[in-house]
């Protein structure tokens, strides 16, 4: 079953007098549990695409469907409440409140959004013990690493159990032992939680963990290796196959 | 349970989101205290005024009712009161009877002092049903000088209905007030913070979670502020009527409203921001830390001015930000206008305070009529003598609707817009006139408080000449000088018109049957000696004639048989009533009824109330946010554009260089704020006039009419702190950030 569904989505920023099209016409199916990375060149539209799809961003023209809600449809109000209780999101740049602790900026989540029926107190334990950040917890984000801030942010885009988890880039900043850890954690959760994970990544030893590999071009998006494992040679040959 | 936790969440959350940002959020913690200063100021204002109005009226009037001048009939009458005496129904209390001998026939006339029991308008009905019919036949021939007066004490729950809904509208308007400078902050605090709200909402805040967050926040300031603030307002007011020697009552809800009134306040003044920032992407929050949402794009600014960017940094960094800068300087001017047109307003106030009023009225009756005038009038010269009288005003008037007349005057006179009746290709008409007799003592007495272009005397020495107060409600309706000629029509013959018609249409309908000739009107010139300029007006354009043209136009000698005096305002109650006393007796000779008003008791209690002393307190204190608002901003501004110093300084600038940047800033902020400040206080002064003098003084009891008056000083005042905030507000920001810088340096010199 399909938990994101994408179509024909066109966002457009005019730049001057100029139209910039930073997504062009993409549409993107990922089944429920799956782990997808989107990778591709900067200034190719992999983040935008990943705002769009996560609802924080509106596209110009074209769908998204999460668990079969239209979240394009969606007035402001109610898509926050659908992306905090759905979605979780991994910035880039972790995006930690500076006033708040650890503990608290994991906790802020559970405070904007009343999830119904769930106690976080166990699950927060669980992710606590998890990302390694016990001794953190009552630490300001100026007074932790860049690891152990991007393991607040994955705490925090996971205190809710969101059923999709949109990260963008999570382990940009971070050296390549730091990332191979944040990654590791990120799908032992996954696991944990048995969520759907869609991740815009560089790095293509992480992106080859994924269960199916998409490359953006131009804000044009192709199948870049899928579940089976077999591979594009150029944008162009797939274009006529692949694009969806 | 559940509550405990889920207050202790929210209080904990905004406590830590307010003093971590404490330097930030220092501002809302000085506009909250300065707004619950207001809310403290009008709340205990407009009680001691509530207090200080029924403590005026009923030490001066302990009483309802007076009887005046009852003969002995009438007085006997009241003294046997079958109701009270034998059926025991007792509505009113007699609390004191005098009596007085007529000057003239010795005779005695009685006046009863007379305090209902109960619900005095329900007792005033029983006592009108009672005792009118027999009073008023025990009465002596057409009357006599026996009067009936209901004292303010009557009414004084109305008086004290009318503050209270003063007292409502200066709470709305100080809400306006601080909504407006709340909202001011917290949309300047949102456009360079709306990252952190980003986030909350990418996490599922919705817009009432939002509203929630800044609410609890601004509570957190709201509480932290309320007692200083109470204290403040609590002394403010009790020096204002201290120190002018007024008793003074704290007001015991003052605290639960003060702290109602912040919590509204803060509710409403972060809803607008906050709407409309939940209704952006999250990601376009998230984005917006940089000054990207101040920028008027660099290049367009270029290609307007056809130069190639970047010409030399220094200059535009104004031009660059201009869509910021100018919406700053819009937001600091609003409140200098809103001082300037306090300011102004306090002078409408203490004008309408000192405005002089009748404070007796002398009816004649019979065929005696007021002989005065400055020409040797006896009666004038001997009322005048009396001690505490100060001037006597006569009137004689007539409509021009209630003769069938109207004026005739040349279209180049009328004023675009005011409705006139077509009389001929080169002239209009109006009957909404009134005419009335004027001598020397009318002009003295009267006119002369107005402003008068021409001479006045000129209607008195040459033929044919007026003097005009060409206005309605207000408005100059005739475009009117000295040597312009007006016409005034004398109804010869015609029919009394049984239509219901009045104004404009009933003159038309006069002249089309003068057309058919079933009317007849006669037409004398007149030259315009003089015209009042601020005369107030409603309906009629007032018309000054000479007594002899007044009598020949009306076709009636020009009579005064009511006159009216005016008293030192400065006189005491037990004066009043001497004066009163001579006045009785004077009329005892000249056949003349002696009533009275409330005027200086009005004035009194007016100055009592202290309105003006906490009208400037306000616009002081709104005077005082004007730099809070500079620095917020710019401070903020600045901070954010610190990154971009950082990357000049490591291009290879020199301090200096940017501090010269900062500089040119400031005069450049200064000059413009400046003059938007200049041309936004003038305008909302013109508009506090216009609405005073337009809209509402024409419909006020006693009408007044006031001239635009710019207050320069607190033009002056606003403009100075503007130029001086815009300037420094540039400046002071420059060297937090190179102490920064150095700060850096000294502490972290292996990071460089």
């Amino acid at each position: 079953m399909a938990i994101l569904e994408v179509s024909n989505i066109i966002k457009q920023y005019k730049q001057y007098d100029e139209i910039i099209t930073a997504v062009n016409r993409v549409s993107l199916k990922v089944e429920d549990g799956e782990f997808v990375a989107i990778i591709g060149p900067s200034g190719s539209g992999k983040s935008t695409l990943l705002h769009i799809c996560a609802g924080l961003d509106k596209p110009n023209s074209g769908s998204v469907r999460i668990r079969g809600n239209e979240i394009t449809a969606m007035n402001p109000d109610e898509l926050a409440r659908f992306r905090g209780i759905y979605v979780g999101f991994i910035f880039q740049k972790h995006n930690l409140i500076p006033q708040f602790t650890a503990l608290e900026n994991i906790l802020i989540p559970t405070l904007m959004c009343n999830k119904p029926d769930f106690s976080y107190e166990e699950h927060l334990r669980k992710l606590v013990e998890a990302l390694d950040i016990g001794d953190r917890l009552h630490h300001l984000p100026s007074e932790l690493s860049g690891g152990q801030q991007q393991r607040v942010a994955i705490a925090r885009a996971l205190i809710n159990r969101p059923q999709v988890l949109f990260a963008d880039e999570p382990t940009g900043n971070l050296d390549r032992e730091n990332a191979e850890e944040v990654l590791r954690l990120l799908l032992h959760t996954k696991e944990l939680i048995g969520q759907t994970l869609i991740m815009v990544t560089h790095d293509m030893s992480i992106a080859e963990r994924a269960d199916k590999i998409y490359k953006m071009h131009n804000g044009e998006l192709f199948l870049f290796r899928d579940e089976h494992g077999y591979r594009l040679n150029s944008y162009e040959d797939e274009a006529k196959k692949s694009k969806l | 349970m559940e509550l405990a936790e889920f207050l202790n969440k929210r209080i904990k959350h905004a406590v830590k989101s307010v003093f971590f940002n404490r330097a930030q959020y220092f501002c809302f913690f000085v506009a909250m205290f300065v707004v619950e200063i207001f809310c403290g100021l009008v709340v205990i204002a407009s009680y001691n005024s509530a207090r200080l109005e029924y403590k005026y009226v009923t030490e001066r009037y302990p009483h309802h009712l007076e009887l005046r001048n009852m003969n002995e009939d009438q007085y006997y009458y009241m003294e046997n009161d079958i109701y009270t005496v034998f059926a025991n129904q007792h509505i009113y209390d007699k609390l004191k009877v005098e009596s007085r001998a007529d000057a003239v026939t010795g005779e005695k006339y009685y006046t009863y002092y007379i305090k209902f029991v109960g619900d005095p308008d329900e007792s005033y009905h029983t006592f009108i049903n009672r005792y009118m019919r027999e009073l008023n036949n025990l009465a002596d021939e057409n009357g006599g000088k026996y009067d009936m007066v209901l004292t303010p004490l009557f009414d004084v729950n109305d008086r004290i209905a009318i503050n209270n809904a003063f007292g409502v509208l200066a709470f709305l308007l100080v809400a306006a007030l601080s909504v407006a400078l709340i909202m001011t902050l917290y949309n300047i605090r949102i456009n360079h913070y709306r990252f952190e709200y980003g986030i909350y909402m990418a996490f599922g805040a919705d817009f009432r979670r939002l509203m929630s967050v800044c609410v609890w926040e601004m509570l957190v300031v709201s509480v932290v502020v309320y007692l200083p603030s109470l204290i403040c307002s609590w002394l403010i007011s009790f020096a204002v009527y201290k120190l002018a020697g007024q008793s003074y009552e704290y007001y015991p809800w003052t605290p639960i409203i003060v702290l109602a009134f912040a919590l509204v306040v803060a509710l409403l003044s972060v809803a607008t921001p906050v709407w409309r920032l939940s209704r952006r992407t999250p990601r376009a929050n998230i984005l917006a830390e940089d000054n990207s949402n101040l920028v008027a794009s660099p290049r367009i600014s270029f290609e307007m001015l056809t130069k190639t960017y970047p010409r030399g940094y220094e200059l535009i960094t104004g031009w660059r930000f201009r869509k910021y800068l100018l919406k700053l300087f819009a937001t600091v001017s609003l409140f200098a206008a809103a001082f300037t047109s306090l300011i102004y307003a306090t002078g409408l106030v203490m004008g309408v305070n000192d405005y002089l009023k009748n404070q007796f009225y002398l009816n004649f009756y019979d065929d005696i009529t007021y002989d005065g005038g400055t020409e040797g009038g006896f009666m004038h010269e001997e009322l005048m003598e009396f001690p505490g009288v100060t001037g006597i005003v006569k009137a004689a008037n007539v409509t021009a609707m209630q003769m069938s007349s109207h004026i005739v005057f040349s279209n180049k006179n009328v004023k675009f817009g005011v409705p006139t009746v077509y009389f001929s290709d080169t002239e209009r008409a109006t009957n909404r006139a009134s005419y009335n007799a004027c001598d020397s003592e009318v002009i003295e007495s009267y006119l002369s408080q107005y402003e008068i272009e021409g001479d006045p005397y000129s209607a008195l020495k040459n033929e044919r000449t007026v003097i005009v107060s060409p206005s309605q409600w207000n408005f100059t309706a005739l475009n009117l000088k000295p040597g312009d000629k007006i016409k005034v029509a004398k109804k010869i013959y015609g029919p009394a018109l049984q239509l219901q018609l009045t104004g404009h249409k009933l003159l038309m309908t006069q002249l089309d049957m003068a057309k058919a000739n079933v009317y007849k009107f006669e037409y004398t010139e007149y030259t315009v000696g003089a015209v009042v300029k601020n005369l107030p007006s409603s309906y009629n354009i007032e018309i000054f004639f000479s007594p002899e043209d007044y009598a020949e136009l009306t076709g009636t000698e020009t009579v005064y048989k009511s006159i009216g005096i005016y008293a030192d305002p400065n006189l005491s109650y037990e004066e009043i009533d001497a004066l009163r006393d001579e006045l009785d007796r004077w009329g005892d000779y000249y056949l003349a009824r002696v009533s009275s008003s409330t005027a200086i008791l009005d004035r009194n209690i007016a100055i009592a109330k202290r309105v003006p002393t906490f009208i400037i307190a306000i616009a002081v204190l709104l005077l005082a946010m004007t730099p809070l608002v500079w620095f917020f901003a710019q401070i903020l501004f600045m901070f954010k554009r610190e990154g971009e110093f950082t990357v000049l300084l490591a291009l290879g600038a020199i301090m200096d260089e940017i501090k010269k940047q900062c500089v040119y800033d400031g005069i450049l902020a200064a000059a413009v704020g400046g003059a938007v400040n200049f041309i936004v206080t003038v305008s909302a002064n013109y508009l506090t006039y216009f609405l005073a003098n337009h809209l509402l003084f024409p419909f006020m009891a006693n009408r007044l009419r006031v001239l635009f008056v710019v207050p320069w000083a607190a033009v002056a005042a606003g403009c100075a702190i503007s130029i001086l905030c815009a300037f420094f507000s540039c400046v002071v920001p420059f060297y937090l950030f190179k102490r920064r810088v150095q700060l850096i340096s000294v502490s972290e010199p292996e990071d460089i």
